[in-house]
């Protein structure tokens, strides 16, 4: 089920931005990047806003549905995952797309975001990676390395951080990508192919706090910190890497594309980190296999479907 | 027990979990239920799979019940322990049941797991029929060919069992025969075989035991019954009222609602969703309901803790919905997990941060169960709330023969929907009414945005004051509003002498018990009082109850906790001082007998606390360690006996 708009009307980015709205991010973060990617990504495939839902956790992040001009759930910290869940199993035609920080993903959020890749869902996942609990005032997040330290964070980081991209792919996720916040264009190219991709899809995005993480910052990610000027941050592609799994049907052919995707994840090569799409996997989501246990679901949505005067009576007789 | 005038059967199987108790109770249970009694059934079980303990009781009468009797009349034992309790544990949990079983009642047991049954029960009128399992399943398989296997299909044990209280009963062997029919119909062979086992055990107990044979009862004849546990009402309400989506973590009691809209689900579309936890399923729930499906969940109290906020975030989002059924269990933490207590309805009332509006109902009995979760859906639809069905394990779990329900006045009311010729929709327009229309995603023109942070009339969050009070008031109004427009008598329900200077005031699944206490034949020095059954607990129906109250002097509390919760809220609410509080924390149901004993004793000698267990008024300080050091006693005063037939591990207790 490839999403595009039918032809008929033509959206431009100003018709995914919400009118009346005071954005209330500090000047050049990096959510503003991820933002416009969003748009982009959708005026790019053409999507009706009216037919998208944007769930959003607690955050910085989180305030991104109230920027978008689609439909806009604010929800809980750390509950982006269950409520598209809920969302999208109400209306198998909407795009359901889930944005959220990496402390809301990744931290509290952590046993639903594993959950999340099992189902395999039709939805898309964008993760605002800035490694800190910005809304908070700077706490280290789960992404942050161990023994850094921010000059919001009281001590070093004594915890090991997680690998998204790694943890994305063992839960379940079939199209897991990476990006970075202020290249927007390229985000949106991302964030577009993971709508269109059937199934859960992860897009962490490596994302610039200016006013907490004073580590990994535009400077840092150029690499002009470094002697040699050279970008931090490679594409995938480049190197001719190419993460789709070649033969869907075949266990082998996923497990086999799983363990290079893991392992170009975790590859260190002298502090360079991979953008791009690690993995991508097409195969029934949890959709279609609710559409084969309920046959009515094959044809409608649930929300499209008659509740009035039903019969009970076949219930009331199996009890006679 | 040879009076054919006696109308009131208290029949009871117990045996290791696992063991065919189940099947068997239930078998009965809906063979008495064709048969035109009234029937009221209910388990008693060890949060373990096999092994341990587990009792099911069925009542039959010919007139209404809705409770259980202390005493038992014909008692089934398909081990040692169902008799004479588990001495092999380090603490004895319980003494068995042959000491319930009334004088004149009977007793069907194993004699080859028992051979000394006689010797070990004191009362000489009580009926003995030794049975020996083994040997009858033995001769019996012979028919099919497969004599001499009794030990590989021991399991059919509890078919002797039930063929054996058929004969006992004078229950026609013909009706007997298509009852285990049908149990196995889909499984021809099995089907044969059970049929052969109870039709070789009845011809065996009337050969052997045809003095000892109880006259068949007059059966009042009540055509056109049901036999249905209150966790099916509540699923084939959700079907009803056109629920397409429950999310669920598993938990007892409430799982056996999910399993049952499981197997419908396909009939009347429900996507039924196992959640990784609690959380995400409420979670899961309120955005269904946003997306534009009538949506819910079903728990118990430790899923229902992890339920707090998501209960904050439908209220604030204004959602409508989702419902939550949650089945109380007994507490804290883990507790008793397949035990009965009312010990969540403070939970129920405060569970989020802040105030916020959510409905609680509490509805008492199968129908009720029924009818409430009907209705619930309109109700969250109509208000943008979430709610709560206070439900709990002794009606979900209990067997009850019933009328179909009627469902000729039964509407689905979706609540005010935006149009799509407005223009400017704002999601949280203050336009009069607390309730807003609510569009839903995918429709054009209805874009909306919504925050579990404070907001305004679009949706977008707001701290300023005026906003922030004029969110609050929009979203607690709607309860007043709700208040207004429920029917009175749907608020509280009034039984018994409304005139009695006496009022018993309780809710949810104790309707039964004191309905019996008021109607039953049983009942001949039946106290006088008038009783009060809540069902709306939230938003608390103050008017309603105060004319329900109306010239009451004495005022009791009945319900199955340690904290008397509906006391204390009516503490809170009304003027009027409860007088006593009957409680019961023991995990187990309110008996008839116990009630009885409770209310007599409060009118008579009221006082601030009646604890009541095990059938009598006792020291809620003292009688627990009692009631152990007795067992201990008792241990020791009897030799090792033999070993249990289902082997356990040493030192096993839990
Ligand atoms: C249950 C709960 N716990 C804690 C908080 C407080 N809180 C608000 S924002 C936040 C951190 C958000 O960090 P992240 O998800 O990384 O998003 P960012 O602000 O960095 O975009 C926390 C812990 C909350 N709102 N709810
Ligand atoms: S605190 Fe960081 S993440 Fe939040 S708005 Fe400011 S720069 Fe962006």
């Amino acid at each position: 089920m490839t999403k595009t708009n039918n032809g008929q009307k033509k959206y431009k980015i100003p018709d995914y931005k919400a009118d009346n709205i005071h954005n209330d991010w500090c000047p050049g973060c990096g959510d503003y990047g991820i933002l416009s990617g969003i748009q982009m990504a959708l005026a790019n495939l053409g999507l009706p806003p009216h037919e998208v839902a944007v769930i959003s956790g607690i955050g910085c992040s989180g305030k991104t549905s109230h920027y978008i001009n689609a439909y806009g759930f604010h929800t809980l910290h750390g509950r982006v995952v269950p409520n598209a869940t809920g969302m999208k199993l109400a209306n198998h035609d909407l795009t359901v797309l889930g944005v959220g920080g990496d402390g809301d993903g990744y931290g509290i959020g952590a046993g639903h975001f594993v959950a999340g890749g099992r189902r395999n869902l039709d939805f898309t996942y964008v993760i605002f990676n800035n490694n800190i609990y910005a809304l908070t005032k700077g706490q280290a997040s789960p992404t942050i390395g161990k023994g850094e330290q921010t000059k919001t964070m009281p001590e070093q980081s004594i915890y090991n951080p997680i690998n998204p991209v790694a943890l994305a792919i063992s839960s379940g996720y079939t199209f897991v990508a990476q990006s970075y916040a202020l290249d927007v264009k390229y985000t949106a190219d991302i964030i577009a192919r993971a709508i269109q991709h059937p199934g859960s899809a992860v897009v962490d995005v490596l994302q610039t706090c200016p006013a907490f993480n004073n580590l990994h910052t535009k400077t840092w990610f150029e690499g002009l910190d470094r002697e040699e000027k050279q970008p931090r941050l490679y594409k995938l592609e480049d190197e001719g890497y190419d993460g789709t799994v070649p033969e869907p049907e075949n266990p082998d052919s996923v497990s086999k594309t799983k363990a290079a995707a893991i392992e170009k994840a975790l590859a260190s090569k002298n502090g360079r980190i991979p953008v791009g799409v690690f993995y991508e996997h097409r195969t029934a989501t949890l959709e279609d296999y609710l559409s084969k246990k309920i046959p009515a679901l094959a044809s409608t949505s649930m929300v499209k479907m008659d509740i009035y005067d039903r019969d009970i009576s076949p219930l009331l007789d199996e009890l006679r | 027990m040879t009076n054919t005038q006696r109308l009131d059967l208290n029949w009871m199987i117990g045996g290791a979990q696992g063991s065919g108790v189940n099947s068997t109770a239930q078998l009965y249970a809906k063979l008495m239920t064709r048969l035109g009694y009234h029937v009221f059934s209910n388990i008693e079980y060890h949060s373990n799979i096999k092994g341990k303990h587990s009792n099911f009781r069925v009542r039959t009468a010919n007139y209404p019940i809705r409770s259980h009797r202390e005493h038992v009349d014909v008692l089934v034992a398909l081990d040692e322990e169902s008799l004479f309790g588990d001495f092999y544990q380090r603490y004895p949990t319980h003494r068995g049941h042959a000491g319930k079983v009334k004088s004149g009642g009977a007793i069907i047991y194993d004699s080859n797991e028992v051979p000394d049954a006689q010797d070990r029960i004191d009362d000489q009128e009580i009926r003995l029929l030794g049975i020996p399992f083994r040997e009858i399943l033995n001769e019996s398989l012979e028919e099919v060919g497969k004599g001499g296997e009794g030990k590989k299909y021991s399991i059919m044990g509890n078919t002797v069992a039930f063929g054996a209280s058929m004969a006992l009963l004078d229950i026609p062997e013909k009706q007997m025969e298509t009852a285990v029919r049908e149990a196995f119909a889909g499984k021809k062979s099995l089907a044969e075989m059970n049929e052969v086992v109870a039709r070789y055990t009845y011809n065996y107990v009337q050969d052997n035991f045809g003095d000892k044979i109880e006259p068949h009862f007059p059966s009042p004849g009540l055509e056109n019954q049901i036999l249905i546990k209150g966790s099916q009402a509540v699923g084939i309400a959700k079907f009803k009222a056109g629920c397409g989506f429950q999310s669920y973590y598993p938990i007892s009691p409430a799982t056996d609602e999910s399993v049952y809209l499981e197997q419908h689900q396909q009939d009347f579309p429900m996507q039924i969703i196992q959640t990784e936890d609690e959380v995400s399923a409420i979670n899961m729930a309120v955005s269904a309901t946003h997306g534009g499906v009538r949506s819910s969940t079903s728990t118990s109290g430790p899923g229902y803790a992890l339920m707090a906020e998501g209960m904050g975030f439908s209220a604030i989002t204004e959602a409508p919905g989702p419902v939550v059924c949650l089945y109380q269990r007994g507490g804290p933490s883990t507790g008793i997990p397949t035990r009965q207590e009312q010990g969540d309805l403070r939970m129920a009332l405060h569970s989020g941060q802040g105030d916020y509006p959510a409905i609680v109902l509490a509805p008492g009995d199968a129908e009720e169960y029924f009818y409430d979760t009907h209705k619930i859906f309109n109700l969250c639809d109509r208000y943008q709330v979430p709610a709560v069905l206070l439900l709990d394990k002794h009606i979900g779990r209990s067997s009850v023969s019933i009328q179909p329900f009627d469902t000729s006045d039964l509407e689905v009311d979706r609540g005010p929907r935006f149009n799509t010729g407005e223009h400017e929709y704002q999601r949280y327009q203050f336009d009069g009414s607390p309730v807003s229309p609510r569009s839903i995603p995918g429709e054009e023109g209805g874009i909306f945005w919504t925050s579990s942070d404070e907001h305004q009339q679009d949706g977008h969050i707001s701290e300023g004051i005026g906003n922030r009070m004029s969110m609050m008031h929009k979203r607690m109004s709607k309860l007043k509003l709700l208040l207004e427009e429920y029917p009175e008598d749907s608020q509280v329900k009034v039984f018994g002498n409304r005139d009695s200077d006496v009022a018993v005031i309780s809710w949810g699944s104790n309707k039964g018990v004191l309905q019996d206490l008021l109607g039953s034949p049983a009942s001949e020095n039946q106290p006088d009082f008038r009783f009060i059954h809540l069902r709306l607990i939230n938003p608390f129906p103050e008017q309603a109850l105060q004319k329900a109250l109306d010239g009451a002097e004495t005022i009791i509390v009945l319900e199955q906790n340690w904290g008397a919760h509906l006391a204390g809220l009516l503490q809170e609410k009304l003027a009027k001082p409860v007088d006593v509080r009957i409680l019961k924390f023991d995990g187990r149901p309110f008996s008839y007998d116990e009630a009885s004993i409770g209310i007599t004793d409060a009118i008579e000698n009221p006082r601030e606390r009646i604890v009541l267990t095990r059938g009598a008024i006792r020291d809620e300080e003292t009688w627990g360690y009692e009631e152990v050091q007795n067992l201990l006693d008792e241990r020791e005063r009897r030799p090792r006996q033999r070993t249990p037939s289902v082997p356990l591990p040493p030192n096993y207790n839990r």
